[in-house]
């Protein structure tokens, strides 16, 4: 392993919505490569869920890329992969009924994509029956494609594991990979392989 | 052209089949780093997508010029038309038997791997897309050297012979009696002589054309297999930038081959154009059903399926 660990506390929603905006405070872009639609930002005071830290590293770096890209790379892919998080599965109020501003950090027909498969890419099928979220592990690692001295694509390996207490009381796992390149110089998630599973 | 986003013929030269290349530079070395899980699971479900053109279309020629030789100037012995589809994961082959007699837009009308040699890779694609009613988005070009070295780099594959045949140069310890019917594991040098023999298959050039089917199959199921794996398709791409000259960025070369990785092996269909066998002047040639081809171009220019051969 040639990554790092990089450890954040994420705090809250003040934590959260920082990582939104930067995520967000995007060039325009044209066609399906814009950004999905900003989600709402939720208050600062509020906090739904317990806080975790974010381990990310480097993964797998294919090409020339020195260190201090990697890390760089590694940080804001771990931004936009973090803010999907929040706005998918573990921010907002709850219980929590719309999921519509889910994708952050998606091209539009990304976000498109996902959004036909709600259930597994959010907490639709659970929101308005949980009252609580505590989130066990965050973790992204970040596998690299360098394209003339920089990062050019990248895969999110990603693991984020929350228990759930209300109606619906119970474990919950979201794993798989993101595909992000850059536009516009931002990262942009342009594709996904996700599983969600419930023990 | 098919339509969509950034669907111009863009044709430097480029390998047969992408997946093909996203294994040169493979060290398929698993990730210790991501745990296992320690949960007992009671439901999975999964959601794919890719943010890329609903179907895309790739011209894949393999070139005869031998090592050292342009790629781009010499004849495609090996040309297959690939279609896929991004919202379905389906995917379809057309082949096209390389003597097959057709216009090639300027130079009149000549076999169609003829195309390759007079104008490179952007005339090939216009010879063939004319022909099929389906303009390729994509063309890449690979010599059969460049085959052979990528399919020992993803460990050889297996592909279900529909016939029994033999070749000279076929290891006679490893194949006593030639390629057996049936499943059959192929290394690098098989499989080159798989898709290359023609003259002790019963149908010729037309059961080349479905050898060649048969291991880009074979081809796509390791790369789909092995896609998940930490770096493998990064590492590809790098293998394209560095092996091919190519006028795609390193991030849409990596969007192509996220969508090649998501092609679900059980929605693959493959169809060789049909044709007869005569004399076109001095020249032994095959007279393509173009009729038949359009046909599957029609049925397959957005869906990626073609239902019957």
């Amino acid at each position: 392993m040639n990554g790092r660990t990089t450890p954040r506390r994420v705090r809250g929603r003040a934590g959260l919505a920082a990582a939104l905006v930067l995520v967000l405070s995007l060039s325009a872009c044209s066609s399906d490569d814009e950004p999905a639609p900003e989600p709402e930002r939720p208050g600062a005071e509020e906090t739904p869920s317990e806080s975790v830290e974010l381990v990310s590293r480097v993964g797998q770096v294919a090409g020339d890329l020195p260190q201090r890209q990697r890390r760089r790379t590694v940080t804001e892919v771990a931004d936009v992969v973090d803010a999907w998080f929040e706005a998918a599965y573990v921010g907002g109020d709850l219980p929590r009924s719309h999921y519509d501003d889910a994708f952050p950090g998606f091209t539009r027909k990304a976000a498109r994509l996902a959004g036909r498969s709600m259930d597994l890419m959010t907490n639709a099928d659970i929101g308005p029956q949980i009252e609580r979220i505590e989130v066990e592990r965050r973790r992204v690692l970040v596998d690299m494609l360098s394209g003339n001295g920089r990062a050019a694509a990248a895969t999110a390996r990603i693991q984020l594991d929350f228990s759930t207490e209300g109606e619906v009381t119970g474990d919950f796992s979201v794993a798989g990979r993101l595909f992000l390149i850059r536009v516009g110089g931002d990262w942009r998630i342009i594709g996904f392989d996700v599983t969600k599973e419930r023990s | 052209m098919t339509g969509g986003v950034r669907r111009t013929t863009r044709t430097a030269a480029r390998a047969l089949a992408l997946g093909l290349v996203l294994t040169l530079a493979a060290v398929l070395v698993p990730d210790s780093s991501v745990q296992p899980a320690d949960y007992q699971l009671v439901r999975t479900e999964s959601a794919r997508g890719i943010d890329a053109a609903d179907t895309i279309w790739i011209l894949g020629i393999g070139s005869d010029a031998r090592e050292g030789e342009a790629r781009n100037r010499a004849r495609g012995d090996a040309i297959q038309l690939v279609g896929i589809n991004t919202r379905t994961g389906a995917a379809t082959t057309i082949g096209i038997p390389r003597d097959s007699w057709v216009p090639i837009p300027g130079r009149g009308t000549n076999r169609v791997n003829a195309a390759l040699y007079f104008g490179g890779p952007q005339l090939i694609g216009r010879t063939v897309g004319d022909m099929i009613g389906i303009q390729p988005d994509y063309v890449f070009v690979t010599g059969f050297g460049g085959f052979h070295r990528m399919v020992d780099a993803i460990g050889g594959i297996r592909v279900r012979s529909v016939h029994a045949f033999a070749d000279s140069n076929l290891r006679p310890e490893l194949y006593p009696n030639g390629f057996p019917r049936g499943e059959v594991r192929l290394d690098g040098e098989a499989a080159h002589i798989f898709v290359r023999i023609r003259k002790s298959l019963p149908d010729g050039d037309f059961d080349r054309s479905r050898n060649q089917q048969l291991a880009l199959q074979g081809i796509h199921r390791r790369i789909h297999n092995q896609a998940h794996r930490p770096g493998f398709i990064e590492r590809g791409v790098l293998s394209v930038m560095r092996n091919m000259h190519t006028d795609l960025s390193p991030a849409e070369l990596y969007r192509l081959a996220q969508a090649v990785a998501q092609v679900d092996p059980g929605k693959l269909s493959a169809c060789v154009v049909p044709g007869r066998t005569g004399m076109a002047g001095a020249a032994s040639v095959v007279f393509a059903d173009v009729a038949t081809a359009r046909r599957w171009g029609n049925e397959a220019r957005e869906s990626a399926v073609i239902s019957r051969c």
